[in-house]
């Protein structure tokens, strides 16, 4: 499964509907992640690991905190930029579960999408699609959140001093 | 019993044989230790990564052994799951061993604190054996886990049961063996005259073990007989779940108190 987990207002359905439009198969009824309260589901019915291979879907940060590994072939962090640190709290969540866990990574931006690679990363080839970006208010950001998603665009590293910048960040937003 | 097997047979134990105070407190009802953890509740999001931030890797824990409970065998991640023994008491030998431990457990905790604290008000062992273990078999046919059952008497009886359940692990057969001794059982013997449990669940309870001991499959009527008892004692086992988690905060506060005064 490709966990496609969204970091801002339209990131995941515009990464859906990228991804479906580049015909890779997608699921929407996974938010919760897939562990002991959610699979089996409730009509008893558990899903094998094997079953969702290759498919994409769409998993909150909590979500993908929760899911057993074991299904978790790849995750991509979907970025939207937007005014307020909400979207650098998943950010911030999903950066860490992921580099905790060892989880193979990958992100992109709504509103520069750098979609170069991506396709063989997902195990589809090239890619075919090019979408076009969304409006964007990145130009209104702080230096740091703006720096934090240039980078996630771009698949850049985030060094020290810019981790360190995304936890202050995500920890005063939380609070 | 079978942490010691495993661990003489090459894998290391996942978890201290005696955390905290047990040694103290509970040590004689398993001398050997008990090799718990808090993956006993399971491994996953919630006991996994560690209250100090640090994630056991399923990758660098295959040569492991852990100790986990039924319900926490449900819980876990299958990524951890690569193979599981299920071991499984008489049920009379579990209730009788249950209410030694939660004698013992209370003694200890009155003799520390110099007075007397009302213990808690657990789930019933009866309903616990049987939840536990219906739990545990359903879920791994559903899940499709890699497992072997071999109950407690038979592991006495058959030390060859052992070995074959070692080798399927990739284990030392010998040297898992070599850790069987009988002189370890604490409690034997069948219901008392007095048990809570009416004779037709003790007789199905009963019939549950054989089959696992005897390594025969459920036959139809058995299973049909299981689902019916689960359908009739699901609610007094939810509510009794429901008492011990609240006499549970009640009795931590009772605790409490007496260490503030």
């Amino acid at each position: 499964m490709i966990a496609v987990v969204g970091a801002g207002p339209r990131a995941a359905e515009w990464a859906l509907a990228t991804l479906e439009g580049g015909g890779l198969p997608v699921r929407r009824d996974l938010p919760d992640g897939l562990y002991f309260a959610t699979n089996p589901g409730r009509d008893g019915h558990y899903l094998f690991p094997e079953e969702l291979a290759g498919i994409v879907a769409l998993v909150s940060p909590t979500g993908l905190d929760r899911t057993d590994p074991a299904f978790l072939e790849r995750v991509l962090l979907v970025a939207d930029p937007a005014p307020g640190d909400g979207w650098l709290v998943t950010v911030h969540d999903v950066l860490a579960d992921v580099s905790m866990r060892g989880l193979p990574f990958w992100s992109v931006s709504v509103v520069e999408p750098v979609l170069e690679g991506l396709g063989p990363w997902l195990g589809q080839g090239a890619f075919p699609m090019a979408p076009s970006p969304l409006p964007t208010t990145v130009e209104r950001l702080d230096p740091v959140p703006a720096a934090i998603h240039a980078a996630l665009a771009t698949r850049g590293d985030l060094d020290d001093e810019l981790t360190e910048a995304l936890v202050a960040r995500a920890d005063a937003a939380r609070k | 019993m079978w942490m010691q097997v495993l661990a003489a047979a090459g894998f290391e134990p996942l978890g201290a044989a005696f955390p905290g105070r047990w040694k103290e407190s509970i040590g004689d009802a398993n001398p050997e230790g008990f090799f718990e953890s808090r993956f006993r509740d399971g491994v996953y999001h919630a006991t996994n990564p560690l209250p100090g931030g640090i994630y056991v890797h399923p990758d660098r824990v295959r040569d492991r052994a852990v100790k986990v409970f039924p319900f926490g065998v449900r819980r876990s991640h299958r990524a951890f799951l690569d193979r599981v023994v299920v071991t499984m008491r008489p049920c009379a030998e579990y209730v009788r061993s249950r209410a030694r431990l939660y004698a013992m457990e209370s003694a200890h905790r009155d003799q520390e604190l110099g007075e007397r604290v009302t213990p808690v008000r657990y789930v019933p062992a009866y309903l616990e054996w049987f939840f536990e273990n219906l739990t545990l078999l359903g879920d791994l046919r559903l899940r499709r886990i890699p497992h072997r059952v071999v109950t407690y008497h038979r592991a006495l009886r058959k030390p060859q049961a052992v070995a074959e359940v070692i080798r399927w692990l990739g284990g030392d057969a010998d040297a898992g063996v070599a850790e069987l001794r009988a002189e370890r059982r604490t409690q034997v013997g069948g219901w008392t005259s007095d048990s809570e449990v009416p004779e037709y669940l003790r007789h199905l309870f009963d019939e549950l073990h054989a089959v696992h001991d005897e390594g025969r499959p459920i036959g139809d009527g058995l299973a049909e007989r299981l689902r019916a008892a689960r359908t009739e004692l699901l609610p007094a086992f939810d509510e009794a779940r429901r008492v011990q988690r609240v006499d549970q905060r009640r009795w931590a506060s009772d605790v409490a108190e007496r260490v503030r005064r």
